[in-house]
């Protein structure tokens, strides 16, 4: 490829011809088999593997917690011995919030931003194959340790001293620690690479202002986590040289100090709470203004919320700290912030049921899902804001008021959101509808069990029970309650069983969808279900904020947006790179073909990293070399990808 | 832009307004908002706890002083932000068609979007300064 190949002016097609098509596939498509699997960079393919795979954990998570509950209905159960209890409610926490609330979003978002975008793949395809395989790695890590007794136990937070090795001697805090680092990187590539494709693989014409909300919420999440994976990477990074090499950033004694874990383990925790729930509120910015017949009320502050409050979720984190005794005039600092951020999330509450109030609302399984999660949302920051307030949190704190707060949030706000989101895009994944006979008995069986169970949780953390305790006596008035959560949340399970099922019948047998079974707005539905791996034959031209609603809404000036006509960029696999702002093109991208690079470089990190929990430093030191020759060979430069650029003038 | 394809501009008056003013209008009040609380933070604790324990009862009247200082320039900051953004505004509320109301509905027009983000930001993170300000004034040091 030349540097003339690389700046020349792009076609324009003003049709979707069958050759080119044609030409796209071959391009575009992974090789089928194992090669292909190991290889592909398809945002696609990494998309609903992300999925699948963050239900999976999900489930795990999920059976963990159905052993736990059984053991706290009645008082005195001994299903589970102390030290199990502590490995089960660990995991279950490790496992809930970062193997699958975060990639969960991951996955939707992975799928769908170059479907938003009006892009042919993410801005940084290998790295985005590297993101999964690691997550998967990291995953298959923490898990294998828990399978052999070694899972985390001292909770998801990992508090010192108790994590200390003088206090947790066997290696379960080292895999937490090591497979948490593993983690962060997979959470880290990916961040970059979202933030990347925002910057610059918008279709021309799609300006800051009008990307969809799902945009705003991933985007935010992403910078969220670039300044705060580090933090909670180097908090396990020190802890594992306390635990190893023999020094005392955590111990006290000998001038350490514990409170700096609970720092910099906040710094990311409260932030990543955002990161979790973000994109799900974008899902449901997106998602309902679809099933109301009318674009989203408020979009401008609705952008705007999202961003502030996961700016103001950077100055929250002491809240988590309010008992630790820390100056009084900077709790205040923080239980202000924790209290004013209700301001961004109220504002975007109200912007929904404006939406669902002015709108002509159609009762689908997903539009249930999407309202009940304002419900479940409103409870769940209204007990937030209770645990805001200094003084109350003094009295509820490690109480399982604050375990029902939790779950109103993660479960409100991501499970609720996400599975709604499945009913909404599951027929652009898969070209059919899920069964919505079978959905509203999923709701109601989710919607009524989640709240049978985790709504006492509640009183019972008023009536003063403890969080992190394996068994209770009997008389503590506790008992009803415990019963009434227990039955909730197999009433629960059964929904998302329910769930699963429809899944797996409607991927076999569900009703044909066609593009645009919703008759939703945004570029996704522009092009075919599910969508063909280059996405679009030509680079949609973008005039406004809801493409296919033009006609009706009648919300752009002049010339319309062009989603049957656009640039071609058939040369190989090519995009457009376009101006930040505004969305202006000014580059052809090469695009990297499928590499098997990125799922070497994960199992060399994950092997490095073994070496390093099993104190194998030989096994540490090939993985360290294998990442070093893949990462050299991943960025040798590639005559195709226009890395080595030849001379304009030939001959 | 091929004509087949042609598509009026995004931003019709981003000439009016530079990206670098609309930045200062979005960011003026979170940054220094953040920086009230980081800096309240690090002086109180440092106060507070010179070692292990409580060593100060009363507020030093240089650590007040030290929160006026960053009360204040916080609170000045945010009201720039929201000036320069309430005139980037009034500049270009005529980019696109539609008033206010319309802007923050449907948000065509990038440079008054911008601009409205700048004027709510500031109005919201003025909110946040606020209630710093207020706890630094009338919140006890080291009191448990």
């Amino acid at each position: 490829m030349t540097i003339t190949d690389y700046e020349r002016v792009p076609t324009v097609s003003t049709d979707e011809n069958q050759a080119l098509a044609d030409k796209f596939k071959r391009l575009w498509e992974t090789k089928p088999g194992l090669a292909g699997f190991l290889s592909t960079v398809d945002h696609k393919e990494i998309g609903i593997r992300y999925i699948i795979t963050a239900f999976g954990f999900l489930i795990a998570g999920g059976v963990e917690a159905a052993v736990m509950r059984w053991q706290l209905a009645w008082p005195g159960e001994h299903v589970l011995t102390p030290e199990q209890y502590d490995q089960l409610f660990s995991t279950h926490g490790m496992t809930m919030i970062f193997l699958y609330a975060g990639p969960i979003l991951s996955g939707f978002s992975n799928y769908l931003w170059p479907l938003l975008l009006g892009a042919r793949d993410m801005a940084l395809p290998r790295l985005n194959a590297l993101s999964y395989w690691i997550y998967l790695c990291a995953g298959i890590f923490l898990y294998a340790a828990f399978a052999f007794g070694f899972g985390p136990n001292d909770g998801w937070f990992n508090y010192v001293p108790l994590a200390a090795r003088p206090y947790n001697a066997g290696p379960n805090i080292d895999f937490y620690a090591l497979g948490m680092i593993l983690l962060g990187i997979s959470t880290t590539v990916g961040a970059i690479n979202f933030i990347v494709t925002f910057l610059r693989m918008r279709a021309p014409g799609m300006s800051i202002n009008r990307v969809p909300i799902l945009i705003w919420g991933t985007l935010t999440a992403s910078a969220a986590n670039i300044f705060a994976i580090p933090a909670v990477s180097l908090a396990f990074f020190l802890l594992w040289m306390d635990r190893n090499l023999g020094t005392h950033f955590f111990d006290v004694p000998t001038g350490g100090s514990a409170l700096l874990w609970q720092h910099l383990f906040w710094m990311f925790g409260h932030p990543w709470v955002y990161a979790i729930v973000l994109p799900a509120m974008g899902m449901v910015s997106d998602g309902l203004p679809v099933f109301c017949r009318r674009p989203l009320v408020g979009y401008t502050v609705v952008a705007l919320a999202t961003v502030a409050t996961m700016v103001l979720g950077f100055g929250v984190w002491v809240h988590h700290m309010f008992a630790t005794g820390l100056p009084t005039i900077s709790l205040s600092f923080f239980s202000a912030a924790s209290i004013i951020i209700t301001v961004p999330s109220a504002v975007a509450i109200f912007a929904w049921i404006a939406t669902i109030w002015t709108g002509r609302p159609v009762f689908t399984t997903a539009f249930m899902f999407f309202t009940s999660f304002i419900v479940l949302f409103t409870i769940g920051g209204v007990s937030g804001v209770m645990t805001g307030s200094v003084p109350v949190d003094w009295q509820l704190t490690d109480t399982y008021f604050v375990v029902a707060h939790l779950h109103y949030v993660l479960i409100g706000i991501n499970v609720f959101p996400v599975v709604g989101a499945t009913y909404f895009w599951f027929p652009k994944f898969t070209g059919r509808l899920m069964d919505e006979r079978l959905g509203r008995w999923n709701f109601w069986t989710m919607f009524i069990g989640f709240n049978l169970g985790f709504f006492p949780m509640h009183i019972s953390g008023l009536l003063g029970m403890p969080r992190r305790v394996y068994t209770y006596a009997d008389g503590m008035g506790w008992d009803w309650l415990n019963l009434i959560t227990t039955i909730g949340s197999y009433v629960f399970a059964v929904g998302v069983l329910l769930f699963l099922i429809n899944v797996w019948k409607s991927y076999r047998r569900g009703a044909v969808a066609g593009d645009n079974p919703w008759d939703a707005p945004t570029l996704e539905w522009a092009t075919t279900s599910p969508p063909p791996p280059y996405n679009f034959v030509v680079i949609p031209t973008v005039a406004s904020r809801h493409p296919l609603w033009e006609d009706r809404l009648q919300q752009h000036e002049g010339e319309g947006s062009h989603v049957d006509a656009g640039l071609v960029l058939d040369h190989d696999r090519e995009a457009i790179g376009t101006s930040s702002l505004d969305a202006t093109p000014d580059i052809i991208l090469r695009m990297p073909h499928d590499s098997y690079a990125p799922v070497i470089l994960a199992l060399a990190v994950t092997a490095f990293f073994a070496g390093l929990a099993f104190h194998a430093w030989w096994l540490a030191a090939l993985g360290a070399l294998v990442v070093g020759i893949d990462i050299i060979g991943w960025l040798w430069p590639e005559r195709k990808l226009g890395e080595t650029a030849e001379p304009a003038i030939h001959g | 832009m091929n004509a087949a394809v042609a598509t009026s501009h995004p931003a019709p008056l981003r000439d009016k307004v530079s990206f670098w003013t609309l930045m200062f209008g979005c960011c003026a009040a979170p940054v220094f908002w953040a920086g009230q609380l980081m800096l309240g933070y690090w002086v109180s604790a440092q106060t507070c706890y010179a070692s292990d324990h409580p060593t100060v009862t009363q507020m030093p009247q240089t650590l007040h002083a030290a929160f006026v200082v960053f009360d204040v320039v916080a609170i000045v900051a945010a009201l720039a932000g929201g000036a320069v953004s309430l005139w980037a505004w009034r500049t270009t509320r005529e980019e696109k068609e539609g008033g206010a109301r319309h802007a923050l509905h449907v948000g065509e027009g990038r440079v008054r979007f911008m601009a409205l983000w700048g004027i709510m930001s500031s109005l919201w993170f003025l909110g946040a300064i606020i209630f710093n300000t207020i706890g630094s004034l009338m919140v006890p040091l080291c009191t448990p």
